[in-house]
Protein backbone atom coordinates (compact mmCIF):
# COMPACT_ATOMS: atom_id res chain seq x y z
CA UNK A 1 0.00 0.00 0.00
CA UNK A 2 0.90 3.35 -0.72
CA UNK A 3 3.08 5.30 2.33
CA UNK A 4 1.02 8.56 3.23
CA UNK A 5 0.82 11.29 5.25
CA UNK A 6 -2.06 12.67 7.04
CA UNK A 7 -2.55 15.20 8.46
CA UNK A 8 -5.12 16.35 11.26
CA UNK A 9 -6.33 19.36 12.52
CA UNK A 10 -8.64 19.01 15.33
CA UNK A 11 -9.95 22.54 15.36
CA UNK A 12 -11.32 22.03 11.91
CA UNK A 13 -12.76 18.52 12.63
CA UNK A 14 -16.63 19.38 12.96
CA UNK A 15 -19.15 21.39 10.31
CA UNK A 16 -19.59 24.79 10.84
CA UNK A 17 -22.58 26.80 10.58
CA UNK A 18 -21.36 29.64 9.19
CA UNK A 19 -19.03 27.98 6.58
CA UNK A 20 -15.74 29.21 8.50
CA UNK A 21 -14.69 25.52 8.48
CA UNK A 22 -15.46 25.30 5.18
CA UNK A 23 -13.26 27.76 4.19
CA UNK A 24 -10.92 26.53 6.64
CA UNK A 25 -10.75 22.96 4.27
CA UNK A 26 -10.49 25.38 1.36
CA UNK A 27 -7.47 27.51 1.80
CA UNK A 28 -5.83 24.37 3.59
CA UNK A 29 -6.13 22.38 0.23
CA UNK A 30 -4.67 25.38 -2.01
CA UNK A 31 -1.88 25.53 0.38
CA UNK A 32 -1.19 22.12 0.26
CA UNK A 33 -1.98 21.36 -3.31
CA UNK A 34 0.69 23.71 -4.26
CA UNK A 35 3.10 21.34 -1.96
CA UNK A 36 2.00 18.40 -2.98
CA UNK A 37 -0.40 17.95 -6.04
CA UNK A 38 -2.14 14.61 -4.73
CA UNK A 39 -3.79 16.17 -1.37
CA UNK A 40 -6.80 14.50 -0.60
CA UNK A 41 -9.42 15.97 2.04
CA UNK A 42 -10.93 12.98 3.41
CA UNK A 43 -13.48 14.35 5.85
CA UNK A 44 -13.63 17.35 8.39
CA UNK A 45 -10.26 18.48 9.76
CA UNK A 46 -8.17 15.27 8.19
CA UNK A 47 -6.07 15.89 4.74
CA UNK A 48 -4.12 13.06 2.75
CA UNK A 49 -1.15 13.17 0.56
CA UNK A 50 1.17 10.60 -0.46
CA UNK A 51 4.58 10.80 0.82
CA UNK A 52 7.13 9.43 -1.25
CA UNK A 53 7.74 11.89 -4.38
CA UNK A 54 8.00 14.88 -1.67
CA UNK A 55 10.48 13.54 0.44
CA UNK A 56 12.31 12.63 -2.39
CA UNK A 57 12.14 16.52 -2.98
CA UNK A 58 12.39 17.98 0.10
CA UNK A 59 15.31 15.23 1.13
CA UNK A 60 13.57 12.57 3.53
CA UNK A 61 10.44 12.19 5.57
CA UNK A 62 11.30 14.62 8.57
CA UNK A 63 11.59 17.76 5.87
CA UNK A 64 8.58 16.72 5.06
CA UNK A 65 6.48 16.77 8.10
CA UNK A 66 8.29 20.17 9.13
CA UNK A 67 7.07 22.00 6.45
CA UNK A 68 3.69 20.44 6.46
CA UNK A 69 3.27 21.90 9.93
CA UNK A 70 4.73 24.83 9.28
CA UNK A 71 2.24 25.28 6.41
CA UNK A 72 -0.68 24.10 8.68
CA UNK A 73 0.12 26.60 11.28
CA UNK A 74 0.79 29.47 8.81
CA UNK A 75 -2.61 29.13 7.01
CA UNK A 76 -4.70 28.17 9.66
CA UNK A 77 -2.85 28.55 12.87
CA UNK A 78 -3.58 25.71 14.78
CA UNK A 79 -0.75 22.71 15.22
CA UNK A 80 -1.93 19.51 13.27
CA UNK A 81 -0.97 16.10 14.27
CA UNK A 82 0.90 14.31 11.71
CA UNK A 83 1.01 10.45 11.51
CA UNK A 84 2.73 8.28 8.37
CA UNK A 85 2.16 5.20 7.37
CA UNK A 86 1.33 3.01 4.79
CA UNK A 87 -2.62 2.56 3.54
CA UNK A 88 -4.70 5.28 4.83
CA UNK A 89 -6.76 3.33 7.61
CA UNK A 90 -3.45 3.25 9.46
CA UNK A 91 -1.98 6.74 8.38
CA UNK A 92 -4.91 8.22 10.10
CA UNK A 93 -4.36 5.94 13.10
CA UNK A 94 -0.40 7.21 13.09
CA UNK A 95 -1.94 10.83 12.91
CA UNK A 96 -4.17 10.61 15.78
CA UNK A 97 -1.04 9.66 17.69
CA UNK A 98 1.29 11.49 16.23
CA UNK A 99 3.70 8.70 15.23
CA UNK A 100 5.53 8.03 12.16
CA UNK A 101 5.39 4.12 11.21
CA UNK A 102 8.79 3.28 10.27
CA UNK A 103 8.59 1.70 6.46
CA UNK A 104 7.67 -2.14 5.85
CA UNK A 105 6.30 -1.71 10.27
CA UNK A 106 2.66 -0.54 9.36
CA UNK A 107 0.99 -3.94 9.50
CA UNK A 108 2.43 -4.75 13.07
CA UNK A 109 1.32 -1.29 14.05
CA UNK A 110 -2.35 -2.05 12.79
CA UNK A 111 -2.41 -5.31 13.93
CA UNK A 112 -1.42 -3.68 17.78
CA UNK A 113 -4.29 -1.24 17.08
CA UNK A 114 -7.37 -1.48 19.60
CA UNK A 115 -10.13 -2.94 18.16
CA UNK A 116 -12.02 0.38 18.56
CA UNK A 117 -10.19 1.65 15.73
CA UNK A 118 -11.60 -0.57 13.50
CA UNK A 119 -15.17 -1.41 14.26
CA UNK A 120 -18.28 1.15 15.53
CA UNK A 121 -18.71 0.69 18.94
CA UNK A 122 -21.61 -1.83 19.27
CA UNK A 123 -19.79 -4.14 17.47
CA UNK A 124 -16.13 -3.50 19.10
CA UNK A 125 -17.95 -4.34 22.54
CA UNK A 126 -19.31 -7.86 20.82
CA UNK A 127 -15.97 -8.07 19.64
CA UNK A 128 -14.55 -7.82 23.05
CA UNK A 129 -16.49 -10.07 24.29
CA UNK A 130 -15.23 -12.92 21.79
CA UNK A 131 -11.77 -11.68 23.70
CA UNK A 132 -10.83 -9.65 20.43
CA UNK A 133 -9.29 -6.78 21.58
CA UNK A 134 -6.42 -5.86 18.71
CA UNK A 135 -7.20 -5.10 15.31
CA UNK A 136 -4.82 -8.26 14.66
CA UNK A 137 -6.45 -10.76 16.83
CA UNK A 138 -9.52 -10.17 14.31
CA UNK A 139 -7.73 -9.85 11.14
CA UNK A 140 -6.46 -13.51 11.98
CA UNK A 141 -10.20 -14.68 12.02
CA UNK A 142 -11.54 -16.88 8.69
CA UNK A 143 -12.57 -14.82 6.52
CA UNK A 144 -15.70 -16.78 5.90
CA UNK A 145 -16.34 -17.26 9.18
CA UNK A 146 -16.66 -13.51 9.20
CA UNK A 147 -18.98 -13.45 6.20
CA UNK A 148 -21.02 -15.84 7.33
CA UNK A 149 -22.44 -14.14 11.18
CA UNK A 150 -21.46 -10.16 10.13
CA UNK A 151 -22.66 -7.99 7.72
CA UNK A 152 -21.49 -6.52 4.57
CA UNK A 153 -19.68 -3.86 6.23
CA UNK A 154 -17.90 -5.60 8.94
CA UNK A 155 -16.74 -8.26 6.27
CA UNK A 156 -15.22 -4.95 4.38
CA UNK A 157 -13.79 -3.64 8.31
CA UNK A 158 -12.16 -7.37 8.28
CA UNK A 159 -10.38 -6.87 5.01
CA UNK A 160 -9.20 -3.44 6.10
CA UNK A 161 -7.91 -5.20 9.08
CA UNK A 162 -6.03 -7.96 7.46
CA UNK A 163 -4.59 -5.11 4.86
CA UNK A 164 -6.40 -6.04 1.94
CA UNK A 165 -8.76 -3.03 1.38
CA UNK A 166 -8.65 0.38 2.82
CA UNK A 167 -10.72 3.20 3.80
CA UNK A 168 -10.87 5.57 0.98
CA UNK A 169 -14.08 4.81 0.12
CA UNK A 170 -15.40 6.52 3.36
CA UNK A 171 -14.28 10.21 2.53
CA UNK A 172 -17.07 12.61 2.76
CA UNK A 173 -18.86 13.40 0.05
CA UNK A 174 -20.87 16.04 1.72
CA UNK A 175 -17.46 18.01 3.14
CA UNK A 176 -16.40 18.22 -0.80
CA UNK A 177 -19.79 19.93 -1.95
CA UNK A 178 -19.89 22.08 1.18
CA UNK A 179 -16.64 23.38 0.28
CA UNK A 180 -17.34 24.17 -3.44
CA UNK A 181 -20.79 25.92 -1.77
CA UNK A 182 -18.78 28.06 0.35
CA UNK A 183 -15.95 28.79 -2.62
CA UNK A 184 -19.07 30.18 -4.75
CA UNK A 185 -18.63 27.54 -7.50
CA UNK A 186 -21.38 25.46 -6.62
CA UNK A 187 -25.01 26.84 -5.12
CA UNK A 188 -26.52 24.54 -2.84
CA UNK A 189 -29.95 23.74 -4.00
CA UNK A 190 -30.89 20.48 -2.72
CA UNK A 191 -31.52 20.73 1.39
CA UNK A 192 -31.62 24.19 1.11
CA UNK A 193 -34.95 26.11 1.61
CA UNK A 194 -34.77 28.07 -1.83
CA UNK A 195 -32.57 30.32 -0.71
CA UNK A 196 -32.01 31.43 -4.30
CA UNK A 197 -35.57 29.97 -5.51
CA UNK A 198 -35.58 29.15 -9.06
CA UNK A 199 -32.12 30.52 -10.21
CA UNK A 200 -32.22 33.48 -12.53
CA UNK A 201 -29.48 35.30 -14.71
CA UNK A 202 -30.15 38.16 -12.49
CA UNK A 203 -29.74 35.50 -9.45
CA UNK A 204 -26.37 34.40 -10.47
CA UNK A 205 -24.81 37.75 -11.03
CA UNK A 206 -26.12 38.72 -7.74
CA UNK A 207 -24.13 36.11 -6.07
CA UNK A 208 -20.92 36.98 -8.11
CA UNK A 209 -20.79 40.11 -7.42
CA UNK A 210 -21.13 39.37 -3.42
CA UNK A 211 -18.02 36.92 -3.61
CA UNK A 212 -16.46 39.43 -5.46
CA UNK A 213 -17.42 41.84 -2.62
CA UNK A 214 -16.10 39.50 -0.26
CA UNK A 215 -12.50 39.32 -2.10
CA UNK A 216 -12.38 43.06 -0.96
CA UNK A 217 -13.91 42.80 2.64
CA UNK A 218 -13.51 39.29 3.80
CA UNK A 219 -16.41 36.82 3.12
CA UNK A 220 -17.45 37.06 7.16
CA UNK A 221 -18.62 40.64 6.27
CA UNK A 222 -20.85 39.95 3.48
CA UNK A 223 -23.75 38.18 4.32
CA UNK A 224 -27.77 37.26 4.21
CA UNK A 225 -30.53 36.90 6.60
CA UNK A 226 -33.10 34.82 7.33
CA UNK A 227 -36.30 35.34 9.75
CA UNK A 228 -35.96 32.28 12.15
CA UNK A 229 -38.00 31.33 15.36
CA UNK A 230 -37.54 33.28 17.93
CA UNK A 231 -38.62 36.16 20.53
CA UNK A 232 -37.02 38.76 20.39
CA UNK A 233 -36.21 41.21 16.87
CA UNK A 234 -32.62 39.88 17.45
CA UNK A 235 -33.18 36.64 18.11
CA UNK A 236 -35.30 35.79 15.22
CA UNK A 237 -32.88 37.03 12.31
CA UNK A 238 -30.00 34.23 11.89
CA UNK A 239 -26.59 36.08 9.71
CA UNK A 240 -25.04 33.45 7.46
CA UNK A 241 -21.91 34.91 5.22
CA UNK A 242 -22.89 34.59 1.53
CA UNK A 243 -22.45 30.85 -0.14
CA UNK A 244 -22.59 29.38 3.91
CA UNK A 245 -25.48 26.50 3.57
CA UNK A 246 -28.25 26.76 5.13
CA UNK A 247 -28.03 24.30 8.31
CA UNK A 248 -31.90 24.36 9.16
CA UNK A 249 -35.25 25.36 7.63
CA UNK A 250 -36.20 28.98 8.72
CA UNK A 251 -38.67 28.31 10.80
CA UNK A 252 -42.42 30.26 10.35
CA UNK A 253 -44.08 28.69 12.87
CA UNK A 254 -46.15 30.47 15.58
CA UNK A 255 -43.64 31.47 18.22
CA UNK A 256 -45.78 32.05 21.35
CA UNK A 257 -44.17 35.45 23.13
CA UNK A 258 -42.72 36.66 20.51
CA UNK A 259 -42.75 40.48 20.58
CA UNK A 260 -45.36 41.60 17.91
CA UNK A 261 -44.62 43.95 15.30
CA UNK A 262 -43.43 46.56 14.13
CA UNK A 263 -39.74 45.98 14.89
CA UNK A 264 -37.50 48.29 15.14
CA UNK A 265 -36.25 49.31 11.67
CA UNK A 266 -32.37 49.31 12.80
CA UNK A 267 -31.39 47.05 15.66
CA UNK A 268 -28.55 47.24 17.48
CA UNK A 269 -25.87 44.16 16.88
CA UNK A 270 -24.56 45.35 20.29
CA UNK A 271 -27.02 46.83 22.80
CA UNK A 272 -25.95 49.74 24.47
CA UNK A 273 -26.38 50.55 28.17
CA UNK A 274 -28.49 53.83 29.11
CA UNK A 275 -30.10 55.24 32.11
CA UNK A 276 -34.18 55.91 32.64
CA UNK A 277 -34.80 58.41 34.96
CA UNK A 278 -38.07 59.98 36.44
CA UNK A 279 -38.25 63.72 37.04
CA UNK A 280 -36.69 64.02 39.92
CA UNK A 281 -33.65 62.55 38.37
CA UNK A 282 -34.44 59.28 40.64
CA UNK A 283 -33.39 55.77 38.17
CA UNK A 284 -36.28 53.97 37.15
CA UNK A 285 -36.27 50.33 37.00
CA UNK A 286 -38.89 47.59 37.07
CA UNK A 287 -40.28 45.77 40.18
CA UNK A 288 -41.12 42.43 41.11
CA UNK A 289 -44.29 42.48 39.76
CA UNK A 290 -43.39 43.59 36.58
CA UNK A 291 -43.95 47.34 36.32
CA UNK A 292 -41.85 50.46 36.58
CA UNK A 293 -40.75 51.48 39.60
CA UNK A 294 -41.31 55.18 38.49
CA UNK A 295 -43.02 57.19 35.52
CA UNK A 296 -39.52 58.02 33.04
CA UNK A 297 -38.73 60.72 32.27
CA UNK A 298 -35.58 61.38 30.61
CA UNK A 299 -33.11 58.79 29.09
CA UNK A 300 -29.35 59.42 29.75
CA UNK A 301 -27.36 57.61 26.86
CA UNK A 302 -24.21 58.48 28.61
CA UNK A 303 -21.49 60.77 28.07
CA UNK A 304 -23.66 63.53 29.06
CA UNK A 305 -26.45 62.71 26.17
CA UNK A 306 -29.65 62.87 27.19
CA UNK A 307 -33.38 63.34 25.48
CA UNK A 308 -36.78 64.15 26.71
CA UNK A 309 -39.02 60.95 27.00
CA UNK A 310 -42.54 62.00 25.70
CA UNK A 311 -44.62 58.57 26.45
CA UNK A 312 -43.43 55.29 26.56
CA UNK A 313 -44.91 51.75 26.70
CA UNK A 314 -44.83 48.65 28.51
CA UNK A 315 -42.91 46.98 30.12
CA UNK A 316 -43.71 43.80 29.11
CA UNK A 317 -42.13 40.80 31.41
CA UNK A 318 -40.38 38.35 29.08
CA UNK A 319 -39.09 35.30 30.87
CA UNK A 320 -36.55 33.92 28.96
CA UNK A 321 -35.57 31.08 31.90
CA UNK A 322 -38.34 32.01 34.43
CA UNK A 323 -35.94 29.44 36.77
CA UNK A 324 -32.84 32.19 36.83
CA UNK A 325 -33.51 35.27 37.79
CA UNK A 326 -30.77 36.39 35.79
CA UNK A 327 -32.27 35.44 32.59
CA UNK A 328 -35.31 37.88 33.24
CA UNK A 329 -36.34 40.87 30.95
CA UNK A 330 -38.85 43.36 30.31
CA UNK A 331 -38.74 45.35 27.08
CA UNK A 332 -40.01 48.40 26.45
CA UNK A 333 -40.89 51.16 23.73
CA UNK A 334 -40.27 54.84 24.23
CA UNK A 335 -41.00 57.70 22.33
CA UNK A 336 -38.66 60.80 22.54
CA UNK A 337 -39.30 64.48 22.37
CA UNK A 338 -38.43 64.86 18.77
CA UNK A 339 -40.50 61.62 18.25
CA UNK A 340 -37.47 59.20 17.65
CA UNK A 341 -38.47 55.47 18.97
CA UNK A 342 -36.91 52.99 20.92
CA UNK A 343 -36.79 49.56 22.51
CA UNK A 344 -34.96 49.07 25.09
CA UNK A 345 -35.03 45.74 27.52
CA UNK A 346 -34.23 45.67 30.78
CA UNK A 347 -31.96 42.95 32.28
CA UNK A 348 -30.14 42.17 36.02
CA UNK A 349 -31.11 45.97 36.99
CA UNK A 350 -29.73 47.78 33.99
CA UNK A 351 -31.45 48.92 30.99
CA UNK A 352 -30.27 48.14 27.61
CA UNK A 353 -30.59 50.03 23.97
CA UNK A 354 -31.44 47.71 21.67
CA UNK A 355 -33.13 48.73 18.80
CA UNK A 356 -34.12 52.11 16.54
CA UNK A 357 -37.32 52.68 15.24
CA UNK A 358 -35.75 54.21 12.43
CA UNK B 1 -11.98 54.26 -25.60
CA UNK B 2 -14.46 55.58 -22.74
CA UNK B 3 -17.95 57.00 -23.38
CA UNK B 4 -16.51 60.71 -22.77
CA UNK B 5 -13.42 60.95 -24.71
CA UNK B 6 -12.96 63.70 -26.72
CA UNK B 7 -11.40 62.05 -29.98
CA UNK B 8 -14.54 60.48 -30.46
CA UNK B 9 -15.87 60.48 -33.78
CA UNK B 10 -19.48 62.26 -33.81
CA UNK B 11 -22.72 60.01 -35.06
CA UNK B 12 -24.27 61.79 -37.86
CA UNK B 13 -27.29 63.68 -37.12
CA UNK B 14 -29.93 60.75 -38.91
CA UNK B 15 -28.37 58.11 -37.95
CA UNK B 16 -28.55 59.55 -33.95
CA UNK B 17 -32.63 60.51 -35.00
CA UNK B 18 -33.09 56.60 -35.78
CA UNK B 19 -31.55 55.57 -32.88
CA UNK B 20 -34.22 53.75 -29.84
CA UNK B 21 -33.44 52.68 -26.77
CA UNK B 22 -33.39 48.96 -26.85
CA UNK B 23 -35.03 48.24 -23.80
CA UNK B 24 -38.57 47.64 -23.26
CA UNK B 25 -40.03 50.67 -20.60
CA UNK B 26 -41.33 48.14 -18.31
CA UNK B 27 -37.50 46.44 -18.34
CA UNK B 28 -36.14 50.08 -17.13
CA UNK B 29 -38.67 50.24 -13.84
CA UNK B 30 -38.41 48.58 -10.88
CA UNK B 31 -41.77 47.80 -9.00
CA UNK B 32 -42.99 50.07 -6.61
CA UNK B 33 -45.38 50.20 -4.12
CA UNK B 34 -47.85 52.91 -3.06
CA UNK B 35 -47.32 55.95 -2.38
CA UNK B 36 -44.29 56.41 -4.49
CA UNK B 37 -46.46 54.96 -7.59
CA UNK B 38 -48.60 58.07 -7.58
CA UNK B 39 -46.03 60.01 -6.52
CA UNK B 40 -42.90 59.51 -8.79
CA UNK B 41 -43.59 60.24 -12.54
CA UNK B 42 -42.72 56.78 -13.84
CA UNK B 43 -45.13 54.50 -12.19
CA UNK B 44 -42.21 52.88 -10.97
CA UNK B 45 -38.25 52.91 -10.17
CA UNK B 46 -36.31 53.72 -13.10
CA UNK B 47 -33.39 51.96 -13.58
CA UNK B 48 -29.84 53.62 -12.84
CA UNK B 49 -31.49 57.07 -11.26
CA UNK B 50 -29.89 57.49 -7.22
CA UNK B 51 -32.86 58.34 -5.26
CA UNK B 52 -31.91 60.31 -1.72
CA UNK B 53 -33.33 59.35 1.51
CA UNK B 54 -32.68 62.56 3.99
CA UNK B 55 -33.19 62.04 7.81
CA UNK B 56 -32.12 62.53 10.80
CA UNK B 57 -31.06 59.28 12.54
CA UNK B 58 -33.72 57.68 14.09
CA UNK B 59 -35.88 59.94 12.35
CA UNK B 60 -37.37 57.16 9.93
CA UNK B 61 -35.20 56.75 6.73
CA UNK B 62 -34.13 53.11 7.21
CA UNK B 63 -37.81 52.79 7.10
CA UNK B 64 -38.40 54.71 3.74
CA UNK B 65 -35.49 52.48 2.43
CA UNK B 66 -37.04 49.12 3.38
CA UNK B 67 -40.86 50.30 2.24
CA UNK B 68 -38.87 51.72 -1.15
CA UNK B 69 -36.91 48.35 -2.42
CA UNK B 70 -39.68 45.78 -0.55
CA UNK B 71 -41.72 45.21 -4.00
CA UNK B 72 -38.87 45.02 -5.91
CA UNK B 73 -37.10 42.28 -3.73
CA UNK B 74 -40.87 40.17 -3.91
CA UNK B 75 -40.54 40.34 -7.59
CA UNK B 76 -36.63 38.76 -8.05
CA UNK B 77 -34.80 41.67 -8.02
CA UNK B 78 -31.59 41.76 -5.34
CA UNK B 79 -30.82 44.91 -3.20
CA UNK B 80 -27.61 45.13 -1.39
CA UNK B 81 -27.23 46.83 1.49
CA UNK B 82 -23.81 48.63 2.25
CA UNK B 83 -22.75 50.04 5.69
CA UNK B 84 -26.05 49.86 7.57
CA UNK B 85 -24.12 48.74 10.64
CA UNK B 86 -27.65 47.28 12.59
CA UNK B 87 -30.14 46.32 10.09
CA UNK B 88 -33.44 45.74 11.89
CA UNK B 89 -34.20 42.32 9.67
CA UNK B 90 -37.40 41.66 10.92
CA UNK B 91 -38.50 45.16 10.04
CA UNK B 92 -37.16 44.77 6.44
CA UNK B 93 -39.46 40.72 6.58
CA UNK B 94 -42.45 43.19 7.71
CA UNK B 95 -42.26 45.66 5.64
CA UNK B 96 -42.10 43.30 2.93
CA UNK B 97 -38.38 42.54 1.95
CA UNK B 98 -37.72 39.29 0.73
CA UNK B 99 -34.63 38.55 2.55
CA UNK B 100 -33.87 36.11 0.18
CA UNK B 101 -32.43 38.45 -2.17
CA UNK B 102 -31.24 40.94 -0.31
CA UNK B 103 -27.45 40.89 0.38
CA UNK B 104 -26.07 42.70 3.46
CA UNK B 105 -22.38 44.19 3.87
CA UNK B 106 -23.08 46.24 7.23
CA UNK B 107 -19.20 47.03 7.80
CA UNK B 108 -17.56 47.20 5.00
CA UNK B 109 -14.85 49.28 6.99
CA UNK B 110 -13.03 51.86 4.95
CA UNK B 111 -14.41 50.30 1.72
CA UNK B 112 -17.59 51.30 1.67
CA UNK B 113 -17.73 53.43 -1.94
CA UNK B 114 -15.60 50.02 -3.58
CA UNK B 115 -18.04 47.47 -2.06
CA UNK B 116 -21.01 49.82 -3.34
CA UNK B 117 -19.30 49.93 -6.54
CA UNK B 118 -18.71 46.35 -6.84
CA UNK B 119 -22.38 45.52 -6.16
CA UNK B 120 -23.33 47.79 -9.03
CA UNK B 121 -21.77 45.55 -11.24
CA UNK B 122 -24.65 43.43 -10.36
CA UNK B 123 -27.23 44.21 -8.40
CA UNK B 124 -30.67 45.88 -9.28
CA UNK B 125 -30.98 47.95 -6.51
CA UNK B 126 -27.91 49.12 -3.93
CA UNK B 127 -29.00 50.73 -0.54
CA UNK B 128 -25.61 53.08 0.99
CA UNK B 129 -25.34 54.51 4.21
CA UNK B 130 -21.86 56.37 3.91
CA UNK B 131 -20.44 57.24 7.08
CA UNK B 132 -20.76 61.13 7.14
CA UNK B 133 -20.79 62.98 3.58
CA UNK B 134 -19.02 61.01 0.85
CA UNK B 135 -16.75 62.87 -1.09
CA UNK B 136 -18.38 65.30 -3.95
CA UNK B 137 -15.98 62.80 -6.37
CA UNK B 138 -16.89 59.94 -4.43
CA UNK B 139 -21.00 60.74 -4.76
CA UNK B 140 -20.13 61.80 -8.37
CA UNK B 141 -18.56 57.95 -9.19
CA UNK B 142 -21.19 55.67 -7.76
CA UNK B 143 -24.01 58.19 -9.30
CA UNK B 144 -22.41 57.88 -12.58
CA UNK B 145 -21.86 53.98 -12.40
CA UNK B 146 -24.91 53.32 -11.63
CA UNK B 147 -26.26 55.20 -13.97
CA UNK B 148 -24.64 53.01 -16.64
CA UNK B 149 -25.33 49.94 -15.05
CA UNK B 150 -28.52 50.91 -14.61
CA UNK B 151 -29.06 50.40 -10.98
CA UNK B 152 -30.61 52.33 -8.79
CA UNK B 153 -28.50 53.65 -5.61
CA UNK B 154 -30.51 54.75 -2.53
CA UNK B 155 -28.43 56.68 -0.14
CA UNK B 156 -29.37 57.31 3.22
CA UNK B 157 -28.43 59.85 5.16
CA UNK B 158 -28.86 63.05 7.33
CA UNK B 159 -29.97 66.26 5.81
CA UNK B 160 -26.40 67.72 6.03
CA UNK B 161 -24.29 65.19 4.48
CA UNK B 162 -26.86 64.95 1.47
CA UNK B 163 -24.86 63.46 -1.25
CA UNK B 164 -25.25 66.23 -4.12
CA UNK B 165 -27.94 68.87 -4.71
CA UNK B 166 -29.51 67.10 -8.04
CA UNK B 167 -30.48 64.01 -6.86
CA UNK B 168 -33.40 62.31 -9.51
CA UNK B 169 -35.04 62.04 -6.32
CA UNK B 170 -35.01 63.17 -2.84
CA UNK B 171 -37.06 61.38 -0.67
CA UNK B 172 -36.79 63.85 2.64
CA UNK B 173 -39.02 63.21 6.38
CA UNK B 174 -40.29 66.66 7.00
CA UNK B 175 -41.70 65.40 10.15
CA UNK B 176 -42.83 61.93 11.89
CA UNK B 177 -44.68 61.18 14.97
CA UNK B 178 -45.81 58.23 16.88
CA UNK B 179 -49.82 57.64 17.20
CA UNK B 180 -49.67 57.49 20.82
CA UNK B 181 -51.32 53.77 21.66
CA UNK B 182 -50.77 51.03 24.17
CA UNK B 183 -47.52 50.60 22.35
CA UNK B 184 -45.22 51.74 19.49
CA UNK B 185 -47.29 51.06 16.53
CA UNK B 186 -47.64 53.57 13.79
CA UNK B 187 -46.00 56.52 12.93
CA UNK B 188 -47.23 59.66 10.91
CA UNK B 189 -44.79 60.78 8.25
CA UNK B 190 -44.76 63.83 6.02
CA UNK B 191 -42.41 63.34 3.34
CA UNK B 192 -41.10 65.93 0.74
CA UNK B 193 -40.36 64.23 -2.59
CA UNK B 194 -38.44 66.24 -5.03
CA UNK B 195 -35.33 65.91 -7.28
CA UNK B 196 -35.29 65.85 -10.76
CA UNK B 197 -37.55 63.17 -12.12
CA UNK B 198 -40.70 64.76 -9.89
CA UNK B 199 -40.53 68.14 -11.30
CA UNK B 200 -39.49 71.95 -10.18
CA UNK B 201 -41.15 71.72 -6.95
CA UNK B 202 -41.67 69.01 -4.41
CA UNK B 203 -44.67 67.21 -3.33
CA UNK B 204 -45.81 66.85 -0.23
CA UNK B 205 -46.56 63.10 0.57
CA UNK B 206 -48.16 61.47 4.08
CA UNK B 207 -47.48 57.47 4.94
CA UNK B 208 -47.81 55.86 7.87
CA UNK B 209 -44.40 53.90 8.45
CA UNK B 210 -44.91 51.32 10.21
CA UNK B 211 -47.95 51.09 9.53
CA UNK B 212 -50.31 48.87 11.54
CA UNK B 213 -52.50 47.63 8.43
CA UNK B 214 -49.33 46.89 6.64
CA UNK B 215 -47.76 44.14 8.67
CA UNK B 216 -46.66 40.85 7.01
CA UNK B 217 -46.35 38.55 10.24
Amino acid sequence: MERLLVIAVDEIATPSNDGSHERAHVRMLEALTLFCPFTEVVRYGVFALPVRAPSRFLGGESAVLHNCEALVQRTLGATPRLGVAEGLFSAEAAARRSYVVASGETTAFRRALPIEELLDDKTATTARRLGLHRVGQFADLDPARVAERFSRSITQRHRIARGEADTWSERDDTLVRRMMEVQGTEVATAGQQSFFGQRSEGDRRAVAVGFRAAERVGIEAVLTASVVGGRTPRERVRWSPLGAPESAPSARAPWPGHLPPPSPAATLTHPVRVMLRDSDAQAVSVTGRGLLSRSPATIDFGRGVTAAIAWHAGPWPHDEAWWSRHARRAHLHVVLDDQRALWLYAERGSWMLAGVFD
Amino acid sequence: MFAFSPNRPELPASLKASLRPASMAADRLLPLAEPWLSTLADRGLRRGIHVSVLAPTGGGGLSVAWHLIARATQQGYWVGVVGVDDPGVLAMHEYGVDLRRVLFIPRPRDAWAEVAADLIEGLDVVVVRAPGRPATAVARRLTARAREQRVVLVSVAEPYARWTQSSDVVVSVRSASWRPAPRVMTRDMVLDVGGRLVGPTSREVRMSLPDAAEWVA
